[in-house]
């Protein structure tokens, strides 16, 4: 694709650009958009750059750092240029993820309750009983729809091929969808003729989405059930997120101090008018701080004798407790086979090729080219302890080389994907800067994909870490009309 | 549709802050007015005593000068009767609010904030204090103004309405008990040409001034003033107003959203207002106004608790 323009001297290094690469269809699907970028000034990006962040600041779109007692507010940064999927890029995607979180929910079914799969040999019974992750409390629970993940982020990447792989999924409380609708919407505002007659699809109806979904897993002899959002409170990183989904979903952002459950087992919030029910709980804290009769004794932050009613089926909790168990990075390696033994299929998004460190020849592997590979702890989120073999010095790699040997099962190691770039304003300039995607998958009776989803982008010259507490910032996703 | 306790206690607490914030910008602007005059005084000690903040104050300034005292009440974020805390702690409620209120009233209340954190110590210097005061007025105002052009009419709003207008009575007392302490500072006799002009900058301080001069051409007495103050149904800083609309408010929670006032709600409003009937229909003095200032913020107070414990969910 020839560019123009402001766009003139950009060049993607060789790695696969979102926005100037792929075949002639993708090129011709791109090009109104490629062109008015073309026609647009330094100046003008620059400038209307500005403005957006400042408006993120005003409308507090800001996640909240605590240092030496005192409160930071930080935005997360904000690209103007737009990351595109084609329609044909989109199916993939679309159908890739709904099949992953089909899944998911039937190995968590089977985990909870036959174990078939361990028994039939296909994942090892360790993997799920030693993870810290599994939650005894849930077997034998019949959930509605045997329905786990109602919100699930399934972390891609497409390299250097132009394929798009799975790098992770996550399946308790993804976060970042408030900002792919955010993002559209100052998109929106700031750069209207970027959208002129293109046909972009649609992110606003997510809340309504979600709202019926979480209608779906109430208890079924409720007519017209109520659905709260459980937060941590303000004081939490992800805060705005929970103020924006409860805002698009109609519904009470609770906490956990907000609601009780009587010795019917019902849960209930406190109202001006007293105690009013509660059916359905979108949840954003973590399993083990709950209910403190249950999990850690010391949650202030969850709502005593919850686990009761929700056993008993009188309160749907989304995601399920003990999904934890599903998305894990060692049970990531083994995503391909439990797609095949529950659905017959095959992937339709590849995972990266993982090896497990925790089976010998995997771990000889990583050794061996432990330059090469990506090592990564299993049970962490965030980026934290990743190690990037050929970016890593010396002194990093002999100590990763050493934690591997004492705790071999602590760790997978994938080789490096060339993450794929889009041009990013950066310093003044427009330049390539690595991109990962985080669509979001809803599913109550059925999955539903947010079409876009949150594009991540590493703002750091040569990065492939994209995570927000890295410097990652984000982009407006776009996904074409067919 | 009901409202969670918590959030009835948030946006009455919005309220508050809010009007609060707007009430310590006018007190402090009319000290400030009354320190420029050559005769009044240049006691800033009195607002300190006006809060009942004594105490906090001497644990961190050694002395109440002009610029201790805007410090503590402007800036410093650490006094929880300052304008600093007071726009924070509405900030903070409106976060937890953030999907039951209005996004102007958010990002506005966003912007505001980040405006009184930029405050320096060069904006209360006295010579400058007019102008930071009125920048704290505006925004109060235009926050206020915002709430009721797009507030949703249902139990927040009149939760609001309530904390506002609490809020709005106890610092009118404050205003005037303020008033009352400086004249008797400068030992003047109230009634004396001095006196009338300090009176001039209360009500304007309180905007008041015209309306008081059109109804009330040939009676500008400190007592007249006091009673427009105090009673006045169509000023809307006075005290019975401000009571009138906590009463109305409450009526409407009833009447329009299910709830049951219980019985101790009407005992402590029944109490404030008998406390403002005490008011004299002659000479109003200095004792009298400010036992009845004391009095009268001891009502309100009991009447926020008996709400707060009937509504928010208050331990009793």
């Amino acid at each position: 694709m020839t560019l123009k323009g402001v766009l003139s001297g950009y060049d993607p290094d060789g790695f696969f650009c979102e926005i100037a690469s792929g075949d002639a269809a993708r090129h011709a699907a791109l090009a109104p958009l490629v062109k008015r970028l073309g026609q647009m000034s330094l100046r003008t990006l620059e400038k209307r750059a500005k403005a957006v962040e400042q408006e993120l600041y005003n409308l507090g779109i800001t996640f909240t750092l605590y240092q030496n007692g005192s409160s930071i507010d930080r935005i997360l940064p904000f690209d103007v240029i737009p990351r595109v999927l084609s329609a044909q890029d989109w199916d993939k995607i679309e159908r890739g993820s709904i099949q992953r979180v089909t899944a998911l929910n039937a190995f968590l079914h089977d985990v909870y309750n036959d174990r078939k799969v361990i028994k039939d040999g296909v994942v090892p019974a360790d993997l799920v009983e030693k993870n810290e992750n599994y939650r005894k409390q849930m077997k034998g629970v019949e959930l509605r729809h045997r329905n786990y993940v109602q919100v699930a982020g399934v972390d891609v990447v497409r390299g250097a091929d132009g394929e798009f792989y799975v790098l992770e999924d996550n399946a308790r409380t993804p976060s970042g969808v408030s900002y792919v609708v955010e993002n559209r919407q100052l998109l929106r505002r700031t750069f209207p003729e970027f959208f002129d007659g293109i046909d972009v699809r649609p992110v606003l109806d997510y809340g309504i989405r979600l709202h019926d979904a979480l209608v779906e897993i109430a208890p079924e002899s409720v007519m017209d059930p109520t659905v709260v959002l459980l937060s941590p409170g303000a004081f939490n990183s992800a805060y705005f997120e929970h103020v924006f989904l409860a805002r698009e979903m109609g519904v009470p952002l609770v906490q956990g101090e907000d609601l009780f459950v009587d010795e019917d087992d019902e849960v209930f919030m406190k109202t001006t008018m007293g105690p009013k029910p509660v059916h359905a709980i979108y949840r954003r804290i973590n399993d083990d701080f709950l209910d403190p009769e249950v999990f850690r004794k010391d949650s202030m932050l969850g709502v005593p004798g919850l686990m009761r009613a929700y056993r008993k089926g009188t309160v749907a909790i989304a995601n399920a407790v003990g999904t934890g168990v599903a998305d894990d990075k060692a049970i990531y390696a083994y995503m391909p086979r439990i797609i095949k033994y529950y659905l017959d299929e095959d992937p339709i998004l590849p995972n990266v090729q993982t090896n497990l460190c925790r089976e010998k020849e995997g771990l000889k592997y990583t050794l061996d080219h432990l330059e090469e590979l990506v090592v990564k702890p299993v049970g962490e989120a965030g980026g934290y302890g990743v190690v990037i073999g050929p970016r890593a010095s010396k002194k990093e790699l002999d100590k990763v080389r050493a934690q591997l040997k004492e705790d071999p099962k602590n760790y997978i190691s994938q080789p490096m994907i060339s993450l794929s770039v889009c041009p990013t304003l950066v310093d003044g300039a427009i330049d390539h800067r690595h991109v990962d995607l985080r669509p979001f998958v809803v599913t109550g009776r059925k999955s539903w994909v947010l079409p876009g989803g949150l594009s991540r982008v590493a703002l750091t010259k040569g990065s492939l870490v994209v995570n927000s507490s890295q410097g990652g910032g984000s982009k407006d996703t776009w996904v074409l009309g067919g | 549709m009901t409202m969670l306790a918590r959030f009835a206690d948030s946006v009455f607490w919005l309220g508050r802050y809010v009007e609060r914030a707007e009430n310590l910008a006018r007190i402090l602007d009319v000290h400030g007015a009354f320190v420029r005059d050559p005769r009044g005084t240049s006691d800033w000690s009195v607002i300190v005593d006006l809060n009942s903040d004594a105490e906090r104050f001497d644990k961190e300034y050694d002395r109440p000068t002009a610029s201790n005292v805007l410090q503590f009440y402007v800036l410093d974020a650490a006094n929880p009767n300052s304008i600093a805390a007071c726009i924070r702690g509405a900030r903070e409620n409106a976060r937890t609010l953030r999907h039951v209120i209005s996004t102007e009233m958010w990002t506005h209340l966003n912007v505001f904030h980040a405006g009184v954190k930029d405050l320096k110590r060069k904006d209360v210097r006295i010579d400058s204090l007019t102008r930071t005061c009125n920048f704290i007025k505006d925004e109060c105002q235009r926050q206020t103004g915002i709430s009721l052009g797009t507030l949703y009419r249902d139990e927040a709003w009149r939760f609001w309405q309530i904390g506002r207008h609490l809020e709005r009575a106890d610092q009118t007392t404050r205003l005037l008990d303020m008033k009352y302490r400086q004249v008797a500072l400068v030992e003047e006799q109230p009634g004396s040409p001095v006196d009338i002009s300090q009176w001039n900058v209360l009500l304007r301080s309180a905007a008041g001034y015209y309306a008081f001069r059109r109804t009330r051409a040939s009676r500008m007495t400190p007592s007249e003033t006091a009673r427009f103050m105090l009673l006045d149904h169509s000023f809307p800083r006075s005290i019975a107003y401000s009571v009138a609309k906590v009463e109305q408010e409450l009526r409407d929670l009833v009447r329009f959203n299910g709830l049951d006032l219980g019985e101790e709600i009407p005992v402590k409003l029944a109490a404030a207002k008998a406390t403002l009937e005490t008011c004299p229909a002659d000479r109003v003095d200095a004792d009298w106004l400010q036992h009845f200032a004391d009095d009268m913020q001891i009502k309100i107070a009991d009447l926020a608790l008996a709400i707060g414990k009937r509504f928010f969910g208050y331990e009793d």
